[in-house]
């Protein structure tokens, strides 16, 4: 996916292949090391953005195969063992009703993790569409967009979140469809903002000149030139849509126990209980938000750099 | 300057007529209505009639058309009517006004510490670059915007209120009733400081980058050829055009706040307006929900307005070309 993107970049700057090339030689000849150019390569080399993906993909796959590591049912209740602190057989500690929270732990990843990436891909979709729709047309349709996108804008993001669950009721799907449905005001308007530029772009019209409908501009030829730009800010609401659901959750709105959310599991240290004496039950599901979101950052971070290539990286 | 502030309202009009509109169609799509609600559960056991419902749908006017009831609705909150509370029977809006200082005290000391103290962190971090006290902000920043609101909050209720007790847990004064301004500062200060915290870190990298970018443009380099101090080129030149798009930025993340609001007001029983929407939501009470809902996104369109003024007024290039 990253090579073909590095090709779409570079195909959608004015300067010809011949004199690409000749600049990559004049480049090679002037450096000692060759500098590889594709942007997976560029982002190889992007430390911090490693070290995100590296933890990521640990926590995705521990939530894919939490059945093979949980050590028991995340929902299973014994209450013979309430309350009690880490040790070698329960390694987070047990829950109210002795469940254990590494197992919810788990499991709560695969609900969230779900939540933000699937939130949003849907953000991510309607955002582009919108947005090259909006440049390209421009006029009033471009007008009303805009305003009706300062509209979604004006609402506290939470509370309407917390409305539109309300209304739909709080179910995984749900939820995902309201944060996804919500969330993509950012990308309209960075999307415009590109779709402005490319469209009185030298091979724009040329396609033009060709004999291209807009619908073939629009979607061959536009929206490959922003499909960079669109893949470094879903990356980056993926962090936002853990956050909101994880806060919706907190504050017992969203997905409702037994099933475990990471945001859900915290809503017991609103208890002052447990908040003091209980720390195993909060510290650990808040440790995995903050890194989670801090790993999706840098992953983030690492494709814009990876993808512009006026950016070092070394 | 005149033509750009009328320009500017006349946009601001059907801004507020569709946020209306939307409110009103969530309220009429979130489950439960009136009549249900007000009827006493204990009649239920007689079984009420089908009858006895469509007569008091048709003495609330619920058995007119939705447009239409939306056009009485928007006429009575003109008049500043914004219906009565379900579980109360008070009106809205005075439930809401004794709530809304509270809040408002929160979200704006949280906005401008989040600011100024973004601003001053993020340019003293630029004018060292590379040092120990820019790496360490710059850690401390990834981290403030990562966190959750809530689990800092937790985090912060743990160490500083329960293990040593430097400040109040929750509350707006200590004694309910009683308003004292120093006190009311004391129990502000650690829910305010919370929520600033992410707008903090994002303005502190905005104004590092910010600062950086002008501190090389060549007309810094200008003013340093002309022989101008340091102090000068840095806080006549630099730093006002840096800083002038956190303005816009920091009235944008106005909206977060508000919603960020909502959980610390949850959390440390702040009686502002998102305490009282999360009790309203839970108890199904609607016409409170909305009231609230409206009046923030009222609050936070004429914040933009009034961003968007200040901004003409400091740029130029705003008001003149387009």
């Amino acid at each position: 996916m990253a090579e073909s993107d590095s090709a779409q970049v570079s195909g959608t700057g004015a300067i010809e292949p011949d004199d690409n090339s000749k600049q990559s030689e004049l480049a090679q000849s002037l450096t000692v090391k060759r500098t590889s150019t594709t942007a997976w390569a560029r982002f190889r080399r992007h430390k911090l953005a490693m070290s995100g993906f590296a933890l990521l993909s640990a926590y995705l796959l521990s939530a894919v195969f939490a059945p093979l590591i949980a050590p028991q049912d995340p929902n299973f209740i014994d209450l013979n063992i309430i309350k009690q602190p880490p040790s070698t057989e329960h390694w987070l500690g047990t829950d109210r009703v002795g469940r254990d929270v590494f197992a919810r732990l788990l499991y709560a990843g695969r609900v969230s993790l779900t939540v933000g990436v699937a939130a949003a891909a849907i953000s991510a979709a309607i955002g582009t569409v919108m947005g090259v729709v909006s440049g390209y047309i421009g006029g009033w349709t471009d007008d009303l967009l805009q305003r009706f996108t300062e509209i979604i804008m004006t609402f506290p993001s939470l509370f309407a979140v917390i409305i539109l669950v309300g209304i739909t009721g709080p179910s995984v799907w749900n939820i995902i469809f309201v944060l996804g449905g919500l969330g993509w005001t950012g990308t309209v308007r960075l999307v415009r903002g590109q779709v402005l530029s490319l469209r009185e772009m030298d091979y724009s019209t040329a396609a033009r000149a060709l004999g291209a409908s807009d619908r073939r501009l629009m979607f061959r030829h536009i929206l490959p030139g922003v499909m960079p730009y669109v893949a470094v800010v879903a990356t980056l609401m993926v962090a936002g849509a853990i956050l909101t659901e994880a806060a919706l959750s907190f504050l017992g709105f969203g997905v409702k126990i037994p099933t475990a959310t990471w945001g859900n599991m915290m809503q017991q240290a609103q208890r002052l209980y447990v908040l003091r004496d209980m720390p195993w039950l909060w510290i650990p599901p808040g440790f995995v938000i903050t890194t989670t979101v801090i790993a999706v950052n840098f992953i983030g971070d690492g494709m814009r750099d990876a993808l512009d290539p006026r950016t070092r990286i070394d | 300057m005149t033509k750009y502030i009328i320009r500017r309202f006349l946009v601001f009009i059907p801004m507020l007529l569709a946020i209306s509109a939307i409110t009103y169609v969530m309220m009429v799509l979130l489950p439960g209505d009136p009549v249900t609600a007000l009827i006493d559960p204990f009649s239920m056991q007689e079984g009420i009639s089908q009858e006895y419902i469509d007569k008091q749908k048709e003495r609330y006017g619920l058995n007119k058309p939705i447009p239409v009831r939306y056009v009485i609705w928007l006429g009575q909150l003109a008049r500043g009517n914004f219906g009565y509370s379900f579980m109360t029977g008070l009106p809205v809006i005075e439930m809401i006004v004794g709530r809304l200082i509270p809040t408002l005290q929160l979200t704006f000391t949280a906005l401008i510490l989040g600011t100024v103290g973004g601003i001053v962190l993020g340019v003293v971090a630029a004018l060292r670059q590379y040092s120990y006290y820019d790496y360490f902000l710059s850690f401390i920043s990834l981290i403030g915007i990562a966190i959750p609101t809530f689990f800092l909050a937790l985090i912060a209720l743990f160490l500083v209120v329960l293990k040593v007790p430097l400040f109040p847990s929750h509350g707006w004064t200590s004694e309910l009733g009683v308003y004292n301004l120093w006190d009311n500062i004391y129990h502000l200060m650690l829910p305010a400081f919370i929520l600033s915290i992410e707008l903090l870190a994002t303005s502190t990298r905005f104004a590092r980058t910010a600062m950086l970018e002008v501190m090389s443009s060549d007309y810094v380099t200008t003013a340093r050829a002309k022989g101008l101090s340091e102090f000068w080129v840095i806080g006549r030149h630099a730093f006002r055009n840096a800083l002038l798009p956190l303005i816009t930025i920091s009235t944008m993340r106005l909206p977060i706040l508000f919603g960020g609001a909502l959980v610390i007001e949850q959390m440390f029983a702040w009686p502002g307006m998102g305490l009282f929407a999360v009790r309203a939501m839970v108890n199904a009470d609607y016409p409170v929900l909305m009231g609230v809902a409206f009046i923030t996104a009222l609050i936070v369109l004429v914040s933009n307005l009034l961003a968007d003024i200040l901004y003409a007024v400091v740029d130029p290039r705003i008001r003149t070309g387009d």
